[in-house]
């Protein structure tokens, strides 16, 4: 997998990848636990996944942050500005 | 390496025959050999049944993740209490049909170390030629106190 530079819907797909559902159901907002059925070990999975797509490191103490698609574009574009 | 004493497996369901090369915290080569002996063949028939079932080659695989684990953590005794738990996979491929004779090769790669859960990923080879690639199998440590008894 490529380094990426990160899009808002290239990382939507990459998450839905992930998750196994539909682009169009990881909305903005919706919650990675709550509304995604998402569980600890999936968490790990996407931040791993994000890890590897755009060449950064989450620290143990970010990883709860990473809750949400919106959450996790803005720690991703955080760590790449 | 004496693989006995770094799983907590045992026959008939001890799938690592032997570890050939460790680098703890990046990577293992290990091999299963497949005998006619398997547990597995008792009854079987017809020779398409012979193709050993991928669900042991996977178990296979992720037992020698599992080792790679233990000797990758700097207090191998923390373990003593703690259940592996092969939680994810992810990128899954069969390529071919392992069969009695083939002796596996399995290559492990650590992507990633949280706390109590390991990410790995890998394939299997037969005589070089790829049988089985994992992108993705995340492993969870749990202390065995947690887990409820069978009912």
């Amino acid at each position: 997998m490529t380094v990426g530079i990160l899009d808002r819907e290239q990382l939507r797909g990459r998450i839905a990848e992930v998750l196994e559902v539909n682009p169009e159901e990881v909305g903005d907002d919706a919650a990675f636990i709550d509304d995604l059925g998402v569980d600890s070990l999936m968490a790990l999975e996407i931040v791993v996944v994000l890890e590897k797509s755009y060449g950064v490191k989450f620290q143990e103490a970010e990883l709860r942050q990473v809750a949400s698609l919106r959450q996790a574009y803005d720690l991703v574009a955080a760590k790449l500005s | 390496m004496n693989v006995p004493d770094l799983l907590p497996h045992r026959y008939p369901i001890l799938l690592v025959d032997r570890v050939d090369d460790v680098v703890p915290g990046e990577r293992l080569s290990a091999v299963k050999a497949v005998t006619c002996a398997e547990p597995c063949y008792a009854g079987v028939a017809g020779l398409a049944c012979w193709a050993y079932p991928a669900v042991l080659l996977v178990e296979s695989w992720g037992q020698a993740a599992g080792i790679l684990a233990v000797v990758s953590h700097p207090d191998p005794a923390r373990w003593a209490d703690q259940v592996m738990l092969a939680g994810v996979m992810a990128g899954v491929e069969f390529h071919r049909p392992v069969y009695p004779g083939d002796v596996v090769r399995h290559e492990v790669a650590v992507e990633r170390v949280f706390d109590d859960t390991v990410i790995f990923s890998g394939s299997s080879t037969v005589d070089g030629s790829p049988v089985l690639t994992l992108s993705r199998m995340v492993m969870a440590f749990r202390p065995s106190s947690v887990l409820g008894e069978a009912s």
